[in-house]
């Protein structure tokens, strides 16, 4: 339903509150059910936005991720109500930018394929960028609900110094979802099916240079016979996922949110007929569950917990008989399992002025090992979070939204252990330079202001973000992050 | 009604991790090589070292395990490459007993089967 409400006036009821509260935002779990999305504002927003994203490490917390990167964003995103019943949104942005001082990683999105990717010892900055397009449509039948979903992300990453690297992603996920309303709850169940896509090649122009570049199995240990010089991969994946949930509609109740999926990733050597060298399996499975209570004073209570199961297999390959390679077995020869689990509690207030504090205290875990020789790397640690959101009127027109997180992650033991004898050199510098910060203790302090400043009579507002955030870390280093955004917003 | 809901939740979450990904943990087989000996000796005694070394990871494993003329070695299941270094006391057609060094290796021989994986690699006698 339409609103003719001033988009930027700070009372309880505003298009600007409904969709930047930390309140509203807590639910983005349910909203990906289409059809649940379809009943998330219920004012319309759209917005064309500039962005400035900075971030720089002292040293790189992990080689493969580099030491930070400036992006710029061009974004254009809406809600809008079609009509009663039905809802369409949609979202398309541009990005381009670089990364700086990566090494060990000649691939794209390095933690989604990791450990399966293509290394190597030089790295460098690499040029990135990325296309995304997003949209959806909901309406309700009565009681029923439903939706549906389309996200695409395209992505080019490239380097132009040896060695020459270049990634080539599309990800394409569909959604599709139903909800049922009861006279006090909303269920919903959704299912998304992913298909993805990377390509990679590594050239050197200049002949003196050329390094190898290693096919990764796992905690530094390197399929030798396929390193090298099989500089040309393809990654064949996707998966599927399913999404329940069930959320009081009058305001205060039980909700509870399950989220289950499966992906699987397949590398691929291009140059050696099509030879699957591994695939890899991720498994997850998400709870979130709590107590709410809706009104002009609020709160939530809820557990968080996710785990995930990741399990790489190796094919072992025979002798090739023209270009021809038989697989002589499949063997799961990596496995890793993450598990984090949290205790939330949200408290807020909606007269004058809007704001809330967020409380999280949780746990987290991530084994990995490698079967022969025995590699293991394993780290616990507790982390703690407190966050505060503030939205309020300023002067005749404008509304400053000001946001402060700080975040304490502390380890609780960790441990390494990889046959030195049988690994690389460089590869074990590697290991140990990614074990120190994988158990270092980090402390995070984010801000973020806002300013919205509505312009001529209609529903349209200028506004500015700025935000700024620091990471020390137990090593001695830190990283400095930096966001600048300007949007017009109607 | 909340009961309900914890069945209904069990039921489907044991549904969809029955349809995970199995590991497949067949690990290692038992790789017994045979050394093939010439026709020609008559083999008093013999012995020697087996190295394998793996074709897709570098690894070695090396046994001196020998029954007979059979070595046998719990290895990952896999491609390798077999050198066998040794020697061997025999009688020859003449009837004259020598001691010589013998060697054999192939550059590649699958060792994949479960439970046992054979091979045979004929033997070269090396001038004393």
């Amino acid at each position: 339903m339409m609103t003719s409400v001033s988009l930027a006036a700070a009372t309880p009821d505003s298009v600007l509150t409904e969709h930047q509260s930390v309140w509203r935002l807590q639910d983005t779990d349910t909203w990906k059910n289409p059809a649940l999305h379809g009943q998330a504002f219920k004012t319309d927003y759209t917005q064309l936005v500039l962005d400035l994203h900075y971030t720089d490490q002292t040293e790189a917390f992990v080689l493969q991720k580099g030491t930070g990167g400036t992006l710029y964003e061009i974004e254009a995103d809406t809600y809008l109500h079609l009509s009663d019943h039905s809802t369409v949104w949609g979202k398309a942005s541009y990005m381009t930018g670089k990364s700086r001082h990566i090494t060990w990683s000649s691939v794209s999105d390095y933690e989604l394929l990791e450990p399966y990717i293509l290394a190597d010892t030089l790295g460098g900055n690499t040029e990135r960028e990325r296309y995304v397009f997003e949209g959806g449509y909901a309406t309700r039948l009565n009681r029923l609900l439903l939706g549906g979903e389309m996200l695409f992300r395209a992505e080019h990453e490239y380097r132009t110094t040896d060695p020459r690297m270049r990634a080539i992603v599309t990800d394409l996920t569909l959604r599709t979802g139903a909800a049922y309303e009861t006279a006090t709850y909303r269920w919903g169940a959704a299912a998304e099916a992913n298909i993805y896509k990377q390509t990679d090649n590594v050239t050197f122009f200049r002949e003196t240079g050329v390094i190898p570049e290693f096919q990764m199995t796992g905690l530094g240990a390197v399929y030798v016979r396929f390193s090298g010089e099989v500089n040309n991969l393809y990654f064949n994946g996707g998966g599927t996922q399913l999404y329940l949930s069930t959320q009081p509609r009058n305001g205060r109740g039980l909700f509870a949110h399950i989220t289950v999926g499966e992906h699987r990733y397949e590398r691929i050597a291009a140059s050696l007929n099509s030879l699957p060298l591994t695939k890899l399996y991720r498994e997850e499975a998400k709870l979130q569950t709590g107590w709410w209570k809706d009104g002009k004073t609020h709160w939530a209570v809820y557990a968080d917990a996710q785990y995930t199961r990741r399990l790489g297999d190796e094919n072992m390959v025979g002798s090739s008989l023209s270009n021809n390679y038989p697989i002589l077995t499949t063997l799961t020869m990596y496995k890793n399992t993450l598990i984090d689990a949290s205790m939330n509690v949200v408290y807020g207030q909606r007269r004058h002025t809007d704001w809330h504090i967020a409380l999280k205290a949780g746990y987290t875990e991530n084994k990995e090992t490698y079967v022969e020789p025995e590699r293991r790397q394993e780290s616990r640690r507790l982390y703690g979070r407190l966050g505060a959101q503030h939205i309020a009127a300023v002067g005749h027109k404008g509304v400053l939204t000001c946001a402060l997180t700080a975040t304490c992650l502390r380890n609780l033991d960790s441990r390494l252990s990889i046959p030195v004898l049988n690994t690389e050199a460089a590869v074990v510098k590697m290991l140990n330079h990614n074990f120190r910060y994988l158990k270092a203790d980090y402390t995070v302090v984010d801000t973020q202001v806002r300013y919205d400043h509505p312009v001529g009579t209609g529903r349209m507002a200028l506004f500015g973000i700025v935000g700024g955030g620091v990471t020390f870390c137990s090593e001695g280093e830190q990283e400095q992050q930096l966001t600048m955004t300007l949007g017009i917003s109607f | 009604m909340k009961k309900r809901l914890n069945r209904y939740t069990l039921i489907l979450l044991t549904a969809v991790l029955a349809g995970c990904h199995q590991e497949l943990t067949d690990y290692h087989t038992v790789a017994r090589v045979t050394l093939g000996l010439p026709d020609t000796i008559n083999v008093i005694r013999i012995q020697g070292t087996m190295t394998l070394q793996s074709l897709n990871t570098t690894t070695t494993t090396s046994t001196a395990d020998m029954n007979g003329h059979t070595f046998e070695t719990t290895v990952l299941r896999g491609a390798y490459k077999v050198d066998v270094n040794g020697m061997v006391r025999y009688t020859g057609q003449d009837g004259a007993t020598r001691t010589r060094h013998y060697r054999a290796h192939t550059d590649y021989t699958p060792f994949a089967d479960k439970p046992l994986s054979e091979a045979v690699l004929p033997i070269t006698l090396l001038e004393e």
